[in-house]
C-alpha cells in the first residue's frame, strides 16, 4: 500500500512538472496570427528613425466569392527610433498577433543602407523569432516600394524574392546573402560585404521585381553598386559557381558558354607593404549557343573558343576588381587571405588596408576548358560549308 | 484507484460466494419402473413442447417395454430410426430373454457413441446436448446415444478478415466443426483439445487447444486455472471469456488475440500459443498475445517477403498515424507554426480563415461525426449502409467545408486517420481512445503534450503482460525480431518465438534456397 501511495505521488509530481513547462497560453490559432512574409526597413524622414514595413500574406483562396481583386497581402508601415518600437506600433495597427518566424526576406532601402545597417541588425540577431536564414536584399529605391509590387504569379512579393534568392544561391553562394553571411562578412575586418540589389521594373503596366546587381557594404554602410556584368566578374573571381553564362565575342561570330565548374585560388603576396594578388581560375565550360562561324569545323574552333573565353573571363574579373578599388571595398576577402598568410605583417597594415587595397596589383591566370558542345558538335551553317 | 478497489471488493465477495455454493447437489436416481423414470425426466424438463418421448415394445412377443426421450430439433430422427429403433425392433430375441441396457448397447444398437447412466439428471443433460436417452423397463439405468443433428451455418468465408491470397474458410458457430477445422490442419497426435463446460445456465462447451510439447506448460496451467475458476451464468461468445480471464481489464490494449480463420489460429498454435474455443462463437481466442500480433496477418506468410516487410512497416506507421495525426495537426497549427514550410502554412491558414472553432474543437467534431458514421454503418442493415456512406461523404467531406464549419486540411487529416485505423483492426478500439487523449494533450501542451502521451503509452505498453509474456516482446530488441517490423524469409525463421514456445523450439532445420542458376535444374 505504501509503495502504491509513493507511486501515485511520483506520478502526480511528474504530471505537475510536465504541465508547468508549457501550456495552452502558448497556443495561437492560425486565424489569430498574421504571418509576416517580408520585412522592409527604410530611412524615415525624421533623422535617426527607421520606417519599418511588414508584408503580411493573406488569404488568396476565398477570392471567388464576390470581390475579384482581393489583395494577396497587406503592407503596413510605422516608424520609430528603434526596430522594436516600430514593430510595437505595427502591432497596435493589426488585429492579429504578428508572427515573424516565417519572415523570408529583410529588404533594406538604399537610403538606409547608405546610412548604415549595423544598428538595426542588433534586433534581428537578438530576437528569437528572427531567423539567421532570412535573405537580405537592398532595394534600389525604398524597401516599401519593392514590397508593394503585386506580382501575378507568386502573389506574395517577399516569398517571390526569397524564391529568386534561393534559385540564385544554387548557382553560386555569392549571388545571394542571408543574415548569417552578412553578419560574418561585417565582422571580418579583412573583407567587405556584398548584398544583392533589387529594383522594381515596369513592364506593360505590370510591375516586376528584378535583380539588378550587387550592393557593396563597407563598415556597415553601402558604398557602391555593381551591375549584373560586374557582379558576374565578382562571382567568377570567388569561384564556386555553376550555370553562369559567358558571352564570348570573336571575329567570326559569337559563342555563349556556360560554366559547369569554376574554381579559383587567390595567392596574395606582401612585400614592402605593397600587396599583389595572383588569382588562378580554373573553369570548365559547355557550349550553349553559337552564332556565325561559317565554314569552320568544331575541331578548329575549339581552341579558339577556349582562348577567347580565357580572355573574356580575365577581362570581366579585372574590370570588376578595378571598380571595387574605386570604392575601396574588398569584397573578395583578399585582406583575410593576407591576414592568414602574413599574420604578423597584417597588424601593421590592417588600419590602412582600404588605401592599400586601391594599389593592389591583380594578376589573373585563367585556364578555360570547353568540355562539351551540347547535343551537336557543328551547327548547321558550319556543316554546310564543309561539303 | 477507485476501479482497483472495486475489483478487489468484487474478488473478495466472489471468493466468499464460491466457498458457500460448492455444496454437492443430490441427483435423482432412476428406478426400475419405466413410467416413473419417464415422468421424472419429463418433469425435470418441464412440459416443453420440444421434448418428445416415444414408447415402444420389443422382444419376442413384444413383451419388453422401452422408451426414448429426445429433444426435437437437436437430434436427427433418421439416425434414431436407423441406429436404435431398427436394430431393436427387428432383432429376434431368444425366448424369455430380458437384455439389460448394457447388453443392448454392446450387442444390438448400431451407435458408436453410447454411455450408461443411472441418474435422471445425467440423462437430462445428455438430452439437452442432442443425445437420445433410452430406458428399458425393469432396469434402473438409462442409455445415452449420440444422435446429434441440428442445423448449422455452413463453413463460409471469414467476414472480418479477408485475404487476397490464402485460405478463405472461417470458423462457424458450431463447436465441433471448429475443432475439426483445426484438427484437419494439424494432424499431430500431440495436438490436444481439453474440454470443459462453462456457464451455470448455458453449460457451454469450451475447449483449450494447444500442441503438447510446444506450448508453455505454465501458460497452459494459467489458462486452465483461470477458466476453471469461472462461475458465470452464460457464455454467449468467446468475448465473455476474454473479459473474465484477461490480464489488464482496464488497459486500452487487448491482451488476448482473436481470429475467425482456422489457418491463423493453427499458425498461432504452432508458434506455441493456446487457443480457446467456445461453442456458439466463430471467434477463437489465443493467448499469450503480443503487441506485434495486431500488425501481422495470415497473408504475410503466404506472400513474398520483401513486399510483406514493406507492408509491415507501413502498418506500424499507419497505427502511429491513426493515433497521432489529428494531434500533430492541432499541435502544428496552434503551437508550432514555424515548423511548417511557409507556403504550406499559408495554404493551411487560408483554409482556416473564417472558421469559428478552435482547431481542437474542429478536429473533435470531425472525429465524433466519423465515429457516429462508423457505428451507424455497422449497425444498419446492409442495403441501408450505402446511404450512410453517401450522407457521410457529402455532408462531412463537402458541405462542412463549403459552409466554413471545418477546414479542408482538417478533413484530409481525419480521413487519413480513419483509413489508417482500418489497417490495424485489432488495435482499432485502443487507437480511438488514444487518439482522443493525444488530441486533448496536443491542444493544451502542443508537441510537448504529444511526446508526453507517447511516452506514457510506451511506459504502459512496456509494463503490460499477457499471461506472463511481456506484451512488447518483439517490438523491443529481442531474439525474435525476424517476424516483427519486417518478415524475414520463411526459410530463415527456423526457430519458434522463444518466449512463447517453451519446448521444441526448432521449427525446422534452416533451409536455404538454391543458389542462382546452380542446382535444382533438371536438364
Amino acid at each position: 500500500m505504501k509503495t502504491r501511495i509513493l507511486k501515485t505521488a511520483v506520478f502526480v509530481l511528474m504530471a505537475c512538472v510536465f504541465m508547468a513547462m508549457t501550456g495552452c497560453w502558448d497556443a495561437h490559432e492560425l486565424n489569430r496570427i498574421s504571418i509576416v512574409a517580408g520585412l522592409g526597413v527604410d530611412a524615415a524622414e525624421t533623422e535617426d528613425e527607421y520606417s519599418v514595413s511588414i508584408q503580411i500574406g493573406k488569404s488568396s483562396q476565398k477570392q471567388n466569392e464576390g470581390d475579384e481583386k482581393s489583395e494577396p497581402f497587406i503592407l503596413i508601415e510605422a516608424s520609430d527610433k528603434t526596430m522594436i518600437m516600430a514593430l510595437e506600433k505595427l502591432r497596435l495597427k493589426n488585429s492579429r498577433k504578428l508572427f515573424f518566424h516565417h519572415n523570408q526576406v529583410l529588404v533594406i532601402g538604399a537610403a538606409q543602407a547608405r546610412k548604415g545597417i549595423v544598428p538595426l541588425l542588433d534586433f534581428f540577431l537578438r530576437d528569437r523569432e528572427m531567423r539567421l536564414e532570412t535573405w537580405i536584399v537592398v532595394a534600389q529605391n525604398t524597401a516599401h516600394e519593392l514590397l508593394k509590387v503585386d506580382l501575378v504569379q507568386d502573389r506574395i512579393t517577399a516569398i517571390a524574392i526569397a524564391d529568386m534568392m534561393e534559385r540564385e544561391s544554387k548557382n553560386s553562394p555569392h549571388l545571394a546573402t542571408n543574415l548569417l553571411d552578412l553578419v560574418s562578412a561585417l565582422m571580418d575586418e579583412g573583407s567587405a560585404a556584398a548584398v544583392p540589389l533589387m529594383d522594381k521594373s515596369l513592364e506593360s503596366d505590370k510591375a516586376k521585381v528584378s535583380i539588378i546587381g550587387t550592393a557593396i557594404f563597407d563598415e556597415g554602410r553601402m558604398v557602391g553598386k555593381l551591375n549584373m556584368t560586374e557582379t558576374n566578374g565578382f562571382v567568377l573571381a570567388k569561384g564556386r559557381a555553376k550555370n553562369l553564362l559567358l558571352e564570348v565575342g570573336m571575329d567570326e561570330g559569337s559563342a555563349v558558354l556556360c560554366f559547369t565548374m569554376i574554381d579559383s585560388k587567390a595567392n596574395p603576396k606582401l612585400s614592402n607593404e605593397k600587396a599583389s594578388v595572383s588569382l588562378d581560375i580554373n573553369a570548365e565550360l559547355l557550349v550553349i549557343e553559337l552564332k556565325g562561324f561559317d565554314g569552320i569545323s568544331m575541331n578548329d574552333l575549339h581552341p579558339q573558343i577556349e582562348m577567347a573565353a580565357q580572355d573574356t573571363i580575365s577581362g570581366l574579373i579585372e574590370d570588376t576588381f578595378k571598380k571595387t578599388q574605386q570604392y575601396k571595398a574588398d569584397i573578395y576577402g583578399f585582406g583575410t587571405a593576407i591576414h592568414r598568410k602574413y599574420p604578423r605583417e597584417w597588424k601593421a597594415i590592417k588600419d590602412n588596408w582600404r588605401d592599400l587595397y586601391q594599389d593592389i596589383k591583380l594578376e589573373v591566370k585563367t585556364k578555360a576548358k570547353v568540355t562539351n558542345t551540347g547535343k551537336i558538335a557543328d551547327s548547321l551553317n558550319m556543316q554546310e560549308n564543309k561539303k | 484507484m477507485y476501479l482497483r478497489r472495486t475489483v478487489k471488493r468484487l474478488r473478495f465477495m466472489y471468493n466468499k460466494q464460491a466457498k458457500g455454493t460448492k455444496t454437492q447437489q443430490t441427483k435423482t436416481k432412476l428406478t426400475k419402473s419405466l413410467g416413473f423414470n419417464i415422468d421424472c425426466i419429463q418433469k425435470m424438463l418441464g412440459d416443453s413442447d420440444d421434448v418428445k418421448s416415444h414408447f415402444f415394445s420389443f422382444g419376442q412377443h413384444g413383451n419388453l417395454q422401452g422408451a426414448l426421450v429426445y429433444i426435437d430439433g437437436l437430434v436427427n430422427v433418421q439416425t434414431i430410426t436407423d441406429t436404435i429403433l431398427m436394430p431393436l425392433l427387428r432383432r429376434r430375441f431368444a425366448n424369455g430373454e430380458k437384455p439389460s441396457p448394457e447388453t443392448l448397447r454392446r450387442t444390438v444398437l448400431c451407435s458408436c457413441d453410447t454411455s450408461l447412466y443411472d441418474t435422471a439428471d445425467d440423462l437430462v443433460s445428455g438430452c439437452l446436448s442432442g443425445h437420445t436417452a433410452m430406458i428399458v423397463d425393469g432396469h434402473a439405468s438409462g442409455l445415452l446415444m449420440s444422435t446429434k443433428g441440428w442445423e448449422t451455418r455452413n463453413i463460409s468465408e471469414a467476414q472480418s478478415e479477408s485475404v487476397v491470397r490464402g485460405p478463405r474458410e472461417g470458423f462457424t458457430e458450431d463447436y465441433r466443426t471448429n475443432t475439426s477445422l483445426l484438427r484437419r490442419r494439424i494432424k499431430n497426435p500431440h495436438f490436444r483439445l481439453e474440454h470443459m463446460l462453462i456457464g451455470r445456465q448455458t453449460k457451454t462447451s469450451v475447449c483449450i487447444a494447444y500442441i503438447n510439447g510446444i506450448a508453455n506448460e505454465k501458460v497452459i496451467q494459467t489458462v486452465k486455472n483461470r477458466l476453471a475458476s469461472l462461475d458465470i451464468d452464460s457464455v454467449m461468445d468467446t468475448g465473455y471469456l476474454e473479459q473474465y480471464i484477461e490480464d489488464a481489464p482496464f488497459s486500452v490494449f487487448p491482451t488476448i488475440g482473436y481470429s475467425e480463420k482456422p489457418d491463423v489460429i493453427a499458425g498461432r498454435i504452432l508458434e506455441g500459443r493456446i487457443a480457446i474455443i467456445a461453442d456458439g462463437s466463430p471467434f477463437v481466442l489465443t493467448v499469450p498475445m503480443l503487441f506485434t500480433e495486431s500488425f501481422q496477418t495470415s497473408e504475410d506468410y503466404y506472400a513474398r517477403t520483401i513486399y510483406v516487410s514493406l507492408v509491415r512497416m507501413m502498418r506500424f506507421f499507419a497505427f502511429f498515424l491513426t493515433v497521432f495525426a489529428p494531434a500533430i495537426y492541432i499541435a502544428l497549427t496552434t503551437f508550432h507554426q514555424e515548423l511548417l514550410p511557409t507556403t504550406l502554412l499559408y495554404t493551411v491558414a487560408d483554409a482556416r480563415e473564417g472558421i469559428p472553432f478552435t482547431s481542437f474543437f474542429e478536429a473533435f467534431i470531425m472525429i465524433f461525426a466519423y465515429e457516429i458514421l462508423r457505428e451507424a454503418g455497422i449497425r444498419l442493415p446492409r442495403p441501408v449502409g450505402q446511404a450512410i456512406s453517401i450522407v457521410g461523404a457529402l455532408i462531412m467531406g463537402d458541405a462542412a467545408v463549403s459552409a466554413g464549419i471545418v477546414g479542408a486540411p482538417m478533413v484530409i487529416t481525419i480521413a487519413i486517420t480513419a483509413v489508417a485505423g482500418f489497417i490495424v483492426p485489432e488495435q482499432n478500439d485502443s487507437a480511438s481512445i488514444l487518439r482522443l487523449i493525444a488530441m486533448v494533450f496536443a491542444n493544451f501542451f502542443g508537441g510537448y503534450g504529444i511526446a508526453m502521451v507517447f511516452l506514457f503509452m510506451l511506459m504502459h505498453l512496456a509494463a503490460l503482460r499477457s499471461f506472463g509474456i511481456p506484451y512488447f516482446e518483439t517490438v523491443t530488441p529481442s531474439r525474435d525480431l525476424e517476424d516483427s517490423y519486417i518478415r524475414m524469409p520463411l526459410w530463415t525463421m527456423s526457430k519458434r518465438p522463444r518466449r512463447i514456445a517453451k519446448g521444441n523450439i526448432t521449427r525446422r532445420h534452416s533451409v536455404k534456397p538454391p543458389p542462382n542458376g546452380k542446382g535444382g535444374g533438371e536438364s
